[in-house]
Order: structure tokens, then C-alpha cells, then sequence
């Protein structure tokens, strides 16, 4: 038997709530020692990739844009060089993850005003950090398969 | 299209997307599908039976899908296995870490049941080959 529509996005919503709330406990982890736990961070980017793969293929891509933007900044943190620095990534993380979270349980209503003034937030912030790693599409993909042969 | 009696394994720590996955296998008429949520649980199912196919996630916690693949490749009983990565990880230097390692195809989530088809369907063409 296969699930409905509604019950299979039920499913994924309570599963990405759970990936979540991990994602929340991580940080709090992190801001005990910003120095000594900032390769936590590193953790917590996976679960932010994990969001967006499983947001992305709902079609969710609020959700899925903030969680890319977490996960690029968190890997700037768990690479930063100072403690303002680390404090500054994990302060804008507190930020991705509180939306995350929400629009995740309402991810049937519109985003409003406010969820743009973040996204602008975080894309500052992650700019001044030198910008997101380089990433590659699925025709760049099937490129770079046929180069290797 | 007739699908052929091929053993798959999915390998997904998303207990939705897992089951997601699986749908749409068996909805493309594969039969033969077993499921993990780790790389340990992955190399249980491996350590009894060669199968035809892989479908990977890349972070599978602990350990990774790189792991496996790294893992599978090194040992000469399989390589008539398929290896596809199915993952959001899309930054260059892990994509073509995975192009290293021997991963036969590379799909970036979302992916959609026609694109998935094809590419299993590739992936297994390829591997038939060796």
C-alpha cells in the first residue's frame, strides 16, 4: 500500500523537526566552549545539509535555502580563526535554526517580510566570510563523469 | 519497459526519504529492495549477498557513503555492483572525491522518478560492462 501525499509529508515534517531539534542541542553544545567545540559545527552543517536535501525534494525551499545558508556558515565557524568570529557564525546559526524549525511545522503558509530581512541577514553574513564553497550542478555532474570516463 | 530481477540497496539515514526511495523503486517495478539507515547496517546486508545496485546518501551517521563506496571498491567481488550516490551534498571537491573513489553516477537531490530510472538504469549498463 502506498502512503498518501498528505501522511508521507507528515512523515518527513516530524523527521526534519527531529533533525532540528539535534541541530539545536549541537549548538547549545557550542556555545558552552565556542573555541574548544567549534568542530561541532561541522556536525551541525551535515544536519543542515540533511534538511535541505529532504526540504529540496519536498519542494520546501524556504526551508531549504535557510538550512543551505546554516550550513555554509556553520562551516565557516567551525573553521574560523577567532572567537568573534565563531561567535558571530553561531549567533546567525541560532537565527537559521529558529526559522528552520518553524517554517519547517508551517511549511504550508507564505513566508512574509520578515523571513526575506533574515535570508539578507545571513547572505551578508556569509559574504563576509568570504562567500559560499564552490558547488556544482547536475550538468556540470554529468561533465565531470564523462571526462573520467 | 521491462525492469530485470536486479537486488538494490538503499542506503538513506531519513527514515522518510528511505521509504520515499523504496516507493519509487517498486512503483518503477524493482522487486529486490532492502534498506539501511547506516553504513553498518548497509555492510551487514553486503556481507551475505552481492548486490547489483547501491543508492547512497552521503552522511549516513556515523561513517559516510565515500566510506562504503572506498570500501566496496577495494574488494574485486564487487565489481559488478552499481554505486550511485544520491545525496544534497553538492560541493565540487566532494563530488569529485566521489568521481575517485569509483562511484558510478551522481545525483543531486531533488531527484525525480523519471531521472532516477534513467540513472539506475545507466549505472547498471555501465557496471554490466566491466
Amino acid at each position: 500500500m502506498t502512503q498518501n501525499r498528505q501522511e508521507k509529508i507528515e512523515d518527513f515534517v516530524n523527521e526534519l523537526s527531529d533533525f532540528a531539534r539535534n541541530a539545536e542541542s549541537t549548538l547549545s553544545e557550542v556555545e558552552k566552549d565556542l573555541e574548544g567545540n567549534r568542530q561541532m559545527l561541522q556536525g551541525f552543517a551535515g544536519m543542515m545539509l540533511t534538511i535541505r536535501g529532504t526540504a529540496q525534494q519536498l519542494g520546501f525551499a524556504d526551508v531549504a535555502h535557510i538550512a543551505s545558508l546554516g550550513e555554509e556558515i556553520a562551516v565557516k565557524g567551525a573553521a574560523a580563526e577567532s572567537r568573534p568570529q565563531i561567535r558571530k557564525c553561531v549567533g546567525s546559526l541560532w537565527d537559521v535554526i529558529t526559522s528552520v524549525k518553524y517554517l519547517i511545522q508551517h511549511h504550508d503558509q507564505e513566508t512574509g517580510e520578515e523571513q526575506q530581512i533574515l535570508v539578507n541577514r545571513l547572505e551578508y553574513t556569509l559574504k563576509a566570510f568570504g562567500g559560499s564553497r564552490a558547488k556544482v550542478g547536475q550538468d556540470d555532474i554529468e561533465r565531470l563523469l564523462r571526462e573520467r570516463g | 519497459m521491462a525492469v530485470p530481477n536486479l537486488s538494490i540497496v538503499v542506503i538513506e539515514d531519513v527514515q522518510a526519504m528511505r521509504f520515499h526511495l523504496k516507493q519509487m523503486l517498486q512503483e518503477m517495478g524493482f522487486t529486490r529492495i532492502q534498506t539501511a539507515s547506516s553504513v553498518e547496517e548497509a555492510q551487514v546486508i553486503l556481507m551475505v549477498e552481492v548486490v547489483d545496485l547501491i543508492l547512497c546518501d552521503w552522511y549516513l551517521n556515523p561513517g559516510s557513503g565515500l566510506d562504503l563506496l572506498k570500501e566496496l571498491r577495494a574488494k574485486r567481488e564487487n565489481d559488478g555492483t552499481a554505486f550511485v550516490m544520491l545525496t544534497a551534498e553538492n560541493t565540487k571537491e566532494k563530488v569529485v572525491e566521489a568521481l575517485k573513489a569509483g562511484v558510478d553516477d551522481y545525483l543531486v537531490k531533488p531527484i525525480a522518478a523519471a531521472t532516477l530510472l534513467s540513472k539506475v538504469a545507466g549505472a547498471l549498463a555501465k557496471r554490466s560492462h566491466r
